[in-house]
């Protein structure tokens, strides 16, 4: 039997933007596709693959191709996860290089919702189309509402509290201070996080990520192309991703699709969750940080309050660094798809170039995790991991 | 929380003929669920084929109209008009999205019994939502 061929990231790049109205969608993606080239030391006429979600403006991957210039392609592929699409994308496109379809694969994301008026408060059309539409638009679904429910369901069957919700946030903005790009910098309390307004209860204010323009972009190559270039190599060693929904009824809102992802992902990568000291996770509310972190086994389901309380979140501090760039509750969100971010600050922390206040040191191992769409109703999860070599 | 006095004024659900005897029978003051012959379960939102067993011998009943409130929030911020969102679990088995019409806000709780009534639309069509006992 052959060696497994393993794809490495190659270039990384995030937008240093989070107001951007001058800017053009397409543009922005044109920003961070040559930002991660450059990290990466290659070029626009390298790229042989290219990934994209269905956000991408125009006729999406067709428009931005030809926008961008790509005229090699031998792959191109639209997952749409919402924001958890990134990471599915560097997975399949890892698989595309192991089969030799491909060698470098381009991988990017941009949106403006600070400038165009996005709000987690209003209801998201997704057109007349939808099948769901016609029994649930009436009742204003919302990123806000949706999230809430499943605290309050979790709240109920756990005891979870707003104070252990609460230190999600802490931990995330502790993180943020050494983050000059981070939209919210400034170093939060408990306290600080249950004095914030109310806005569906259970959730604050201070529980929901930020809205941001800009995007990111990632390079998954072939690892003899991530040889011949000067960045640590950092392999794609698992990724699975899935969708759940109500399952006709059978609403269940206390566990996330990542119960069903994560294990596949860390039987492809030989380890288990003991072996994570890093990981990023999707962080468009507090919520979603604790679900994934009992879906992703860190702690048992209905633990995650106490898994997350008291700091343990912190890089330097805590039993399990988090989104050591600030997440999307005080970093970034871009387009409002949390996922291309998660990918960069996990390959940042691989790399050792982090910021050197949360750099996580030695790693071998970093997850990333990602839930995009609406937890209560019906969401795209994926988990991926990778490894320094 | 406090109760707010603003009854909210539901936009028009969206229809198409697949849908018709839901929106028909809710101006008759029933909740419809398709229930599948094949594998004897109920579904909601509802379809033409089962998405538990993937039969298409569905067929429309009325629900009991009775259930308990799974989860629910008090959405008070960044709306017009706050509203409370709820998951309702129907006495059938399913657990269906829908709004609650309370007099104390503050008394709702998970595990609380709620049945059906309406709020109509702009345009004065019936639309589903539930009450405490």
């Amino acid at each position: 039997m052959n060696t497994p061929v393993h794809a490495c990231i190659a270039g990384i790049y995030e937008h240093p933007l989070r107001v951007a109205p001058d800017h053009s969608v397409a543009r922005l993606h044109a920003d961070v596709a040559h930002g991660a080239l450059r990290d990466a030391g290659l070029t626009i006429n390298d790229v042989d693959a290219y990934f994209c979600a269905g956000d991408a403006p125009g006729l999406g991957p067709t428009s931005i191709i030809d926008y961008l210039g790509l005229k090699r392609l031998q792959v191109v592929q639209t997952t749409e996860l919402g924001g958890a699409s990134y990471l599915s994308h560097v997975g399949e496109a890892a698989a595309a290089i192991a089969a030799g379809r491909c060698k470098v694969a381009l991988v990017t994301l941009a949106g403006r919702p600070k400038s165009e008026g996005s709000s987690g408060t209003k209801p998201r059309n997704y057109g007349d189309t939808a099948p769901d539409a016609e029994f649930e638009r009436h009742y204003m679904p919302t990123p806000l509402n949706s999230y809430a429910m499943c605290a309050m369901r979790h709240m109920h069957e756990f005891g979870t509290t707003s104070e252990q919700l609460a230190w999600i946030k802490v931990a995330m903005s502790h993180h943020a201070q050494h983050n000059p790009h981070a939209l919210l910098r400034n170093v939060m309390t408990v306290q600080d996080v249950l004095d914030s307004p109310r806005v569906a209860d259970p959730l604050r204010r201070a529980d929901c990520c930020v809205v941001t323009d800009g995007g990111g972009a990632v390079l998954v190559v072939h690892p003899d192309v991530a040889k011949s270039l000067h960045q640590p190599l950092v392999q794609v060693v698992g990724m699975s991703a899935s969708v759940k929904g109500q399952s006709g009824g059978q609403v269940d809102l206390t566990h996330s699709a990542t119960a069903w992802t994560a294990p596949r992902a860390f039987e492809q990568a030989g380890i288990g969750p003991s072996d994570i000291r890093y990981a990023s996770i999707y962080d468009s509310f507090t919520i979603t940080v604790l679900m994934q972190l009992e879906d992703l086994g860190f702690c048992a389901k209905g633990e995650g309050g106490r898994f997350v309380a008291d700091g343990q979140l912190i890089s330097g501090q805590g039993r399990l660094a988090v989104n050591t760039d600030g997440g999307g509750l005080c970093n970034n969100h871009p387009a409002n798809r949390g996922g291309m971010t998660k990918i960069i600050e996990a390959v940042r922390q691989l790399r050792g170039q982090a910021h050197p206040k949360v750099q996580v040191p030695n790693l071998e191992f970093a997850l990333a995790n990602g839930i995009g769409g609406f937890l209560g109703s019906r969401h795209g999860a994926a988990t991926l991991i990778m490894k320094r070599v | 929380m406090g109760t707010p006095s603003t009854p909210l004024v539901f936009q028009d659900p969206l229809q198409n003929p697949e849908s018709q005897t839901y929106w028909t029978q809710a101006q008759k003051g029933q909740w419809m669920l398709k229930h599948c012959l094949a594998c004897d379960t109920p579904h909601h939102y509802p379809r033409p084929y089962c998405p538990h067993c993937g039969s298409d011998q569905t067929e429309w009943r009325a629900s009991s109209g009775w259930g308990e409130i799974y989860t629910f929030t008090r959405m008070v911020r960044g709306v017009e008009t706050p509203y409370l969102m709820a998951y309702v679990r129907l006495d059938e088995g399913v657990t269906v999205l829908t709004h609650l019409q309370a007099p104390d806000w503050d008394a709702v709780h998970i595990g609380m019994r709620v049945k059906l009534a309406f709020s109509t639309s702009a345009t004065g069509q019936n639309v589903p939502i539930f009450e405490p006992e």
